[in-house]
């Protein structure tokens, strides 16, 4: 079909849902390009198209799409691309000397030739003089053109190493925030552990002389409904490097020995054991030490070293 | 300084994508706000999947984070131009086609500033209510074409008319939304 002659607004229509097959839409395509009236009854029918769209209920989506699509945009955030400034600059000086006009000027006085020679004479310095003009305005454009691409890219660089560091000490200081939370927590867990009035307090002795001789003793503070629990030990003999003491809980319902954590005494025969993973609500009716092998055992190994219910 | 949220939902559509060009965020959740019902809800009547729908959402408005410059090319209103391409972006999905136009190559003509609530719920009601009058084999043979993106071809078999006599009936349907409006 050529220009001269439209297609039917029904074609238009069908074209505008994008319904015709790929020929048939090429065809069609090429012909509102070049054609005013029909791409304006297309535009009109895509008006139609869109009022139809807003005729359906509406539907809100959910939050999260809202909150995917700020998370992607804060991702991708705008700078605006040194390049760009760089072609700005760049088109700003060629468009200076490209629509640079010199003057058509013409003298046509037979009788006053020396008077219009130098009137020509002047009119030449001028031009030279405005073309110097335009040429060092010009440069002048382009060099801050460059100066002001190179500021940008300096201070790019500049927002984003300060954005660098200070999203590192924001994560350290988040760390540390942690870490204060996580000891302020067990700080509150042991303090309240031992001002406990139901909480257990059993003494242990040992079986055996501790260190110089002196008898070894221990001494638990046990709360079974928080499954907190203190131990503190002083005079424990010394033992192998591949050996640890280990505290066993004795249930009072007469099942096993439960580990209750290991420890190394100091060089002055004191040991702890401070707020040990424990199950909840076992209620004791004794505590033992033993010794054990590496990092402690699943059941006792006898002789028992402290005891004490 | 800050601009309050309500300074915004007042802007233009032009004057939002300016902003969205200079990297303000405010302004696409701005536009996000106003258009994002319209977009899913003609995404989810072609498509009927809400996350085949979120997913044209998302990329619609990602792509006008993107590149703002070409809506602001768009002929005529954002609105409109968002329900005519998010139709035919599910109906190519639901086709499994690649998408056939480019952003600036569809022109609108549209009386409505559909930046303004007043107006777009004014739209809907108008044009619900001149659906509401045609015959029902005539919204039965337009719904087939705009919402499940049948040829007239095929609508012509399922309804048992002539291929030609689809077409008319979808031509009318658009000339009487057009009524529209006119109104």
């Amino acid at each position: 079909m050529s220009a001269a002659l439209h297609y039917e607004a029904s074609d238009l229509a069908m074209f505008a849902m994008q319904l015709l097959d790929t020929d048939a839409h090429s065809a069609v395509a090429g012909h509102v390009r070049d054609c005013a009236f029909c791409r304006q009854e297309l535009a009109r029918m895509q008006g139609d198209l869109a009022a139809c769209a807003y005729g359906i209920e509406m539907q809100s989506p959910p939050i999260a799409v809202r909150e995917r699509v700020m998370r992607q945009v804060s991702r991708e955030k705008k700078i605006v691309p040194i390049e760009q400034v760089e072609r700005f600059a760049r088109k700003e000086h060629l468009e200076r000397t490209e629509h640079f006009e010199e003057p058509t000027l013409e003298f046509r006085t037979r009788s006053h030739r020396p008077v219009a020679e130098s009137i020509r004479e002047n009119l030449r310095e001028d031009r030279l003089e405005k073309r110097s003009d335009s040429r060092i305005l010009g440069n002048l454009f382009l060099w801050l053109g460059w100066a002001t691409a190179i500021g940008f890219g300096i201070a790019g660089v500049r927002l984003y190493q300060s954005s660098e560091d200070l999203r590192v000490r924001l994560r350290t200081q988040t760390g540390q925030v942690d870490q204060l939370k996580a000891d302020a927590g067990s700080s509150r867990r042991l303090l309240d552990t031992m001002t406990d009035s139901t909480a257990q307090q059993i003494l242990l002795s040992g079986t055996s002389p501790g260190l110089d001789g002196a008898p070894s003793e221990g001494r638990v503070i046990y709360a079974a409904d928080k499954s907190a629990l203190i131990f503190l030990a002083n005079n424990l003999g010394p033992i192998q490097p591949d050996k640890v003491y280990e505290l066993w809980l004795i249930p009072e319902n007469g099942q096993d020995p439960i580990p209750a954590g290991t420890f190394h005494p100091d060089t002055r025969g004191n040991g702890s054991v401070i707020l040990p993973p424990l199950p909840r609500a076992i209620h004791a009716k004794a505590f033992g030490v033993t010794v054990e092998d590496g990092n402690g055992s699943q059941t006792p190994t006898m002789p028992i070293v402290l005891a004490g219910s | 300084m800050e601009i309050p949220h309500t300074a915004y939902e007042l802007r233009d559509d032009a004057t939002l994508l300016t902003q969205v060009r200079r990297g303000d965020e405010a302004a696409i959740a701005s536009l996000y706000d106003r258009y994002a019902a319209v977009v899913y809800a003609v995404a989810l009547r072609v498509l009927h999947h809400s996350s085949s729908a979120e997913e044209i959402l998302e990329e619609m408005f990602v792509e006008i984070w993107r590149r703002p410059e070409e809506f602001l090319d768009v002929r005529g209103s954002l609105g409109a131009w968002l329900a005519v391409v998010t139709r035919n972006r599910a109906i190519n999905g639901l086709r499994r086609r690649p998408s056939r136009e480019m952003v600036a190559e569809i022109s609108l003509a549209s009386i409505y500033d559909l930046s303004n609530e007043t107006e777009r719920t004014a739209l809907a009601e108008k044009t619900r209510a001149e659906v509401a009058k045609l015959p029902v084999e005539q919204r039965r043979a337009f719904g087939m074409a705009f919402f499940d993106g049948l040829t007239h071809a095929e609508i012509a078999e399922i309804i048992g008319e002539s291929p030609a006599i689809v077409k008319l009936k979808i031509r009318d349907t658009l000339l009487s939304l057009r009524k529209v409006s006119l109104i």
